[in-house]
């Protein structure tokens, strides 16, 4: 699937929530190298302690379930003896499983959180690019700014909107130590 | 041998899965291995469990591994560019007026 991606760099910043997770460091995990920690949970994944925690305990559960199911059946001489065993093997065994299928589940809906948030902004971006690479801005057009920015932009630019803004020269702009967007480009 | 330390390092996951799914057919065959020496029905049950079911476990872990990884590579992706596109508004001009934090940062 998509196994090269695995050597994208990590973001430098850590989220708010991923810090809070790896300064409160439980049981064993506090011994565990940062990488480690962070490759799965906090910045580099999409899960966090909870999700560990319930995916873990549902697996440690079945798995404890499992092998006292086993223990009981196997300390039955009739088969009939066995079946309830049997059948709480498979009820431990599904137990289990939930706790795989619910780490998997945290770890989807982060991602779709994720991709929805970041998607229009790369569309909005392409856009921008695109507009810019076919128009060709009159020497003298006006860009915007407002007070408290250290970046212009393009009017139609999606992180100007509903800004107080006001238009500058783009030698203006220049002048006051204002840098393009990456965003418009402008 | 570095390279493959930190190949390891990188793929520990999908290794991992690798592992769960030798480990899950291994208790497969040996299970089937137990089941298939003893023509007692009251013999074969423990092996149903610790071969069968903990085979199945084990297959699942493999799985949720090896998708865990694809989706922690999707997850970094998408933070590098959330974080090229939220560079582009250092100054709180984030879309929608909000400040242009990372995301993703809990529920």
């Amino acid at each position: 699937m998509s196994s090269t991606l695995s050597t994208v760099p990590a973001p430098a910043t850590a989220s708010p929530a991923s810090a809070s997770a790896t300064a409160t460091p439980s049981w064993a995990w506090a011994t565990a190298p940062a990488e480690v920690r962070a490759a799965i949970l906090g910045a580099d994944a999409p899960w966090r302690t909870g999700d560990l925690l319930w995916a873990g305990g549902l697996a440690a559960a079945g798995l404890t379930g499992l092998a006292l199911t086993w223990y009981g059946a196997s300390g039955q001489p009739d088969w009939p003896d066995q079946l309830p065993w049997a059948s709480l093997g498979v009820a431990a065994t599904t137990v289990a499983l939930l706790g795989l299928v619910s780490w998997l589940v945290a770890g989807l809906r982060r991602v779709r959180r994720l991709r929805r948030e970041v998607v229009p902004l790369l569309a909005a971006a392409a856009v921008l690019r695109s507009a810019r690479a076919t128009a060709v801005m009159p020497i003298g057009t006006a860009v915007v700014a407002a007070p408290g920015m250290t970046r212009f932009h393009r009017p139609a630019c999606p992180l100007a909107a509903g800004k107080p803004v006001q238009p500058v020269r783009p030698d203006e702009a220049d002048g006051a130590g204002l840098v393009p967007c990456g965003v418009c480009a402008a | 041998m570095t390279g493959f330390s930190s190949w390891l390092r990188v793929q520990w996951d999908r290794v991992g899965a690798v592992g769960a799914a030798l480990v899950g057919l291994a208790a497969l065959a040996l299970g089937w291995a137990g089941v298939s020496g003893t023509p007692h029905i009251a013999a074969q049950l423990p092996y149903f469990i610790s071969g069968g079911l903990v085979a199945l476990f084990f297959l699942g872990m493999a799985v949720t591994l090896w998708l865990s990884a694809d989706l922690r590579d999707e997850w970094r992706e998408l933070r590098a560019l959330r974080l090229i596109l939220g560079e582009a508004a250092p100054d709180g001009d984030g879309v929608d007026g909000t400040p242009a934090t990372p995301v993703g940062n809990g529920r």
